[in-house]
């Protein structure tokens, strides 16, 4: 059994089975992220959607042709993988080099409190259990004017959101290769969940768990 | 080193004069141009193109307008401008100059070839 999902690509309805539909996601991300900093990405992506529903449409065989992955794989061949774009090479490497560089994040993904202590782990490559137990020894040490320090840190350091920040956070050169890496384990982390909620229920409720831990993070922070 | 990397970066080299010739002639949409494209097997995957012309649309070399169709949705069909006009007589020179002493070489080779023989 497949569950089918409904899509709207370049304002052409098409439905789709699953599997199908997170091959398809995971190209659409890719090409977004190729294309994150060039000109005119909007108009880009617009043509390629353009160009993939006109695709897409040629591959349905009736009304209720169901998008197959077979479909998809045949798309993706036609278009070709964002790798083999042949885009100008100079200003990408440059960039390539400039992100190679660490920088400190709060890694909001493994946290307690603000994501302070993995974070600094990450930079430090420690386990960021040590960092904590040495934030807890020195705010017991110093009387409670550490967590203070903690504050601060929290606010200073920004948090990693994006997924090039998470890769600049540990190390990681920020190509294509180590976004996919990424975006699959994210992917693999939420499969689970999602596999049992429909997109949009998944879509709420992730609202509002996130909204929950906001407050949770309101509540626990000091009132200064 | 493979041939295809090759003969990959001498297709790549002359993409843009081979499109903005083939706009000079006349206006075409997207998929037209993917067609021509094919055709003449300058392409190896379709992707190449989109940001190219959108490079050749930033800096105004082209331009395009949307026009309903009969079937399915509105086509993007792009046109040249002036500037693109003289950008490619510069282009056409270059090429004819560059094809001139490319084949001078590689025929006095095939001569040097016959005369060793």
């Amino acid at each position: 059994m497949n569950k089918t999902v409904n899509i709207n690509l370049a304002s052409t309805f098409f439905q789709i089975d699953e599997e199908a539909y997170k091959v398809l996601n995971q190209y659409l991300k890719k090409l977004e992220i190729t294309f994150s900093e060039t000109d005119g990405k909007e108009e880009i992506l617009e043509e390629i959607e353009a160009r993939i529903a006109e695709l897409f449409q040629a591959s349905k065989k009736h009304n209720h042709y169901v998008i197959n992955q077979d479909d998809v794989t045949k798309m993706i061949e036609t278009l070709g993988e964002p790798e083999d774009f042949n885009l100008e090479e100079e200003p990408q490497t440059r960039k390539t080099q400039k992100s190679n560089e660490k920088k400190l994040f709060r890694d909001t993904d493994d946290c307690y409190i603000g994501g302070v202590g993995s974070g600094i782990g990450h930079y430090f490559v420690i386990y960021a259990v040590w960092v904590r137990l040495l934030f807890i020894l020195l705010t017991f040490l110093s009387g409670g004017s550490f967590a203070l320090i903690y504050w601060i840190l929290w606010v200073l350091i920004p948090k990693a959101e994006s997924r090039a920040d998470k890769l600049k956070m540990k190390g990681d050169p920020v190509n294509i290769v180590n976004i996919e890496r990424k975006i699959k384990e994210e992917f693999d982390d939420v499969k689970e969940k999602i596999n049992q909620l429909d997109y949009d229920q998944a879509k709420s409720s992730l609202k509002k768990i996130k909204k929950f831990l906001r407050l949770l993070r309101k509540s626990f922070s000091p009132s200064t | 080193m493979k041939i295809e990397n090759a003969t990959a970066q001498m297709r790549k080299g002359v993409l843009e004069y081979y499109i903005l010739s083939l706009i000079f002639k006349k206006d075409l949409y997207t998929s037209e141009i993917l067609v021509s494209l094919k055709k003449g097997k300058m392409l190896v995957v379709e992707g190449t193109v989109y940001p190219l012309l959108s490079r050749l649309k930033n800096v105004k070399l082209l331009t395009y307008r949307w026009e309903e169709s009969s079937s399915g949705p509105p086509r993007k069909y792009y046109s040249i401008t002036p500037e693109g006009k003289t950008f490619l007589i510069d282009l056409e020179s270059a090429w004819k100059e560059l094809n001139k002493a490319v084949n001078i070489i590689t025929k006095s080779k095939i001569r040097y070839n016959e005369q060793n023989r």
